[in-house]
């Protein structure tokens, strides 16, 4: 066990290693680089952009720049924004409560709305919920998200007058239940894509463990459906939805940038739009590998999570 | 995933030995579905190819006594935008942006992505495992964030929006070729091949390409969608197809404006994609079912 997540972790410390080269050289080979913002300023001759570029440190060879740079991530000075001169850490942090607020709600509706649309439709395999239920999921992971946002905005908002049209909230209007009634529009939304993708992995989960012998003997021995369902089926299909759910991270990630550019949610997804439309380097390379850390550290925590409640796993 | 099997003997005798259609074929076109997806794609690929030149107005030629007009109310079809534009005539050029993108970029991914499957699956050792784990590591970063940060630092044009999606979805056929490969590799005919003196390449792409085809077809299908869905990510968000070359994407990034007072400019290019994107789902779908032998048992 112990000698399992070990192994776990080393390789996802390897994988990080090569998520920080890769998420580095894209960004610093890319026509334009870090100083083409400020090579846009009016007013700025090469002179003083030579200056510039000696004072961030860029007229480095790269490879000294990047250890430079991997060095500052491992002790936790991850830069500093070009724009307010605030640290990475700190502009991530106050923006990243708000994406979670919005994945937290997303996951919970995909997990009661999709799990038990995929139970049924495994349980009732081929009825006409079933294949509703299939249709339904193939249609809803071909939408797309901003899309579904409008057309959820157009609804809700200005045809009916239910939901507000964006934003946390009223500035300065805090209570509970006018943030509650500003997160319901943006958690349909991004949850759409996860409560298809929960009903579609649950179905198929179900249908695995409907085939196992040990169902055929619960059925045999005279056990309620109920119970057999309940119970053996269950009980076993929910194991590796754990990995599923580990595995959904960057497509609940991605949606929630889309997401939050249509509500005006102030969460992660816009602070990246933001910064890259200033071409804030160092923001937009911590957002880069901040993702892929939270996508790395989610399957992790999902594999070592499903050896935990399934010992067989450990035997690989 | 077993059902009844039905025992071959039956199969075989019902049917007439000249009346027999491919099973492949059969396969796919039980699959409603993915018939129905396969009739959209090409009539909307007929309609974008022909469909320009019998609106009878230009995708950019601008009509100022009609601005806004709704669908159906007056001389444009399918309604105008705010300079007056035919909204059909755009839908359908932007549908030949959108699809010649799907198709070009899915092109390039599948072509990518197969050549280092198969190396990295007939090579194996180091090389194979530093070429999957580069997939691996690109695979961490959610890729619209990928597919913005390159679409926004590139000047974006059709050709390296293009570029770009595929090289954001490249990664799962390759993760696909090489576990096929893996296993295959293994094989007898794969042995016979090297004691009949042929050559390293010619058992990577001849011999064991082939028998891979199948998931890398179904794969294909399902990046053209992907990528279309892509695109219109990136174009809406200002950092794709860039005005005033019309993509259903782009197409979007205004019509949240309008949203209350010309809500059709958002309904439709939104209705388009999904609708395209679905279709080929369904196709990879069917196709998925349809390339499985194992399938008629079920």
């Amino acid at each position: 066990m112990a000698r399992y997540i070990l192994h776990r972790l080393g390789q996802s410390i390897v994988l990080l290693w090569l998520v920080s080269m890769f998420g580095f050289f894209l960004l610093h080979l890319t026509p334009g680089g870090p100083l083409s913002q400020f090579a846009n300023t009016p007013g700025m001759s090469d002179e003083d952009l030579r200056r510039l570029a000696r004072q961030l440190g860029l007229d480095r060879p790269l490879p000294i720049q990047y250890l430079d740079w991997i060095g500052g991530l491992l002790v936790g000075d991850w830069g500093r924004s070009y724009r307010d001169n605030a640290p990475v850490l700190t502009v991530i942090g106050s923006r990243i409560g708000a994406t979670l607020q919005l994945m937290v709600t997303a996951t919970l509706i995909a997990v009661l709305v999709g799990g038990t649309a995929g139970i049924v439709g495994a349980v009732r395999r081929y009825s006409l919920f079933d294949q509703i239920v299939t249709i339904c999921t193939m249609v809803a992971l071909s939408i797309p998200t901003f899309w579904f946002g409008l057309v959820v905005i157009y609804v809700f908002s200005v045809e009916l007058g239910w939901l507000p049209p964006g934003n946390i909230g009223p500035v300065g209007d805090t209570s509970f239940l006018v943030f509650l009634h500003h997160l319901i529009g943006p958690s349909l939304v991004l949850g759409l894509v996860a409560t298809a993708l929960w009903s579609r992995f649950m179905r198929s989960s179900m249908l695995d463990v409907l085939n196992q012998d040990y169902v055929r003997t619960a059925r045999a021995k005279g056990l309620p459906e109920r119970a057999v369902i309940g119970t053996h089926v269950l009980r076993n299909a929910l194991l590796p939805m754990i990995t599923i759910a580990g595995l959904e991270l960057p497509t609940l990630l991605g949606g929630a940038l889309v997401t939050e550019t249509v509500f005006t949610w102030p969460g992660m997804g816009r602070l990246f739009l933001d910064s890259i439309e200033y071409r804030d380097y160092p923001v937009v390379m911590g957002m880069l590998i901040f993702a892929a850390i939270l996508v790395i550290l989610g399957n992790l925590l999902a594999d070592v999570l499903h050896t935990v409640a399934d010992p067989r796993v450990r035997l690989r | 995933m077993s059902g009844e099997a039905l025992p071959a003997a039956d199969i075989l005798a019902e049917v007439p030995a000249g009346r027999r259609i491919n099973p492949t074929l059969r396969r796919f076109l039980r699959h409603r579905l993915a018939t129905f997806g396969v009739v959209v794609i090409v009539l909307l690929a007929l309609a974008c190819a022909i469909g320009p030149y019998l609106v009878g107005y230009g995708h950019l030629q601008l009509d100022m006594r009609h601005r806004f007009q709704a669908p159906f109310a007056g001389p444009h079809l399918l309604g105008s935008d705010e300079l007056g534009r035919d909204q059909l005539a755009r839908l359908l050029m932007a549908g030949r942006i959108s699809l010649a993108i799907g198709l070009a970029a899915m092109v390039i991914s599948v072509v990518a992505g197969t050549v280092i499957g198969v190396v990295a699956g007939f090579v194996g050792g180091a090389v194979g495992t530093v070429l999957m784990r580069i997939v691996d590591a690109i695979l961490c970063f959610p890729g619209i964030f990928l597919l913005l940060t390159l679409a926004a630092l590139i000047n974006p044009s059709v050709v390296t929006i293009t570029l770009i999606v595929a090289l954001t979805a490249w990664m799962d056929v390759a993760r696909i070729v090489y576990g096929q490969i893996r296993a295959l590799r293994e094989l007898d005919f794969v042995a016979a091949a090297v004691a009949a003196g042929s050559t390293p390449l010619r058992i990577m792409f001849r011999e064991l390409l082939p028998n891979v085809m199948g998931p890398i077809i179904v794969a294909a299908t399902l990046i053209v969608a992907r990528a279309i869905l892509l695109e219109s990510y990136v174009s809406y968000l200002g950092y794709g197809i860039q005005p005033p070359i019309p993509s259903w994407g782009n197409m979007l990034e205004k019509a949240q404006q309008y949203l209350t007072t010309a809500p059709w400019l958002a309904i439709l290019p939104g209705v388009m994609i999904t609708l395209t994107v679905a279709s080929f789902n369904f196709v990879g779908d069917g196709l998925r079912d349809a390339l499985d032998p194992r399938s008629d048992l079920r």
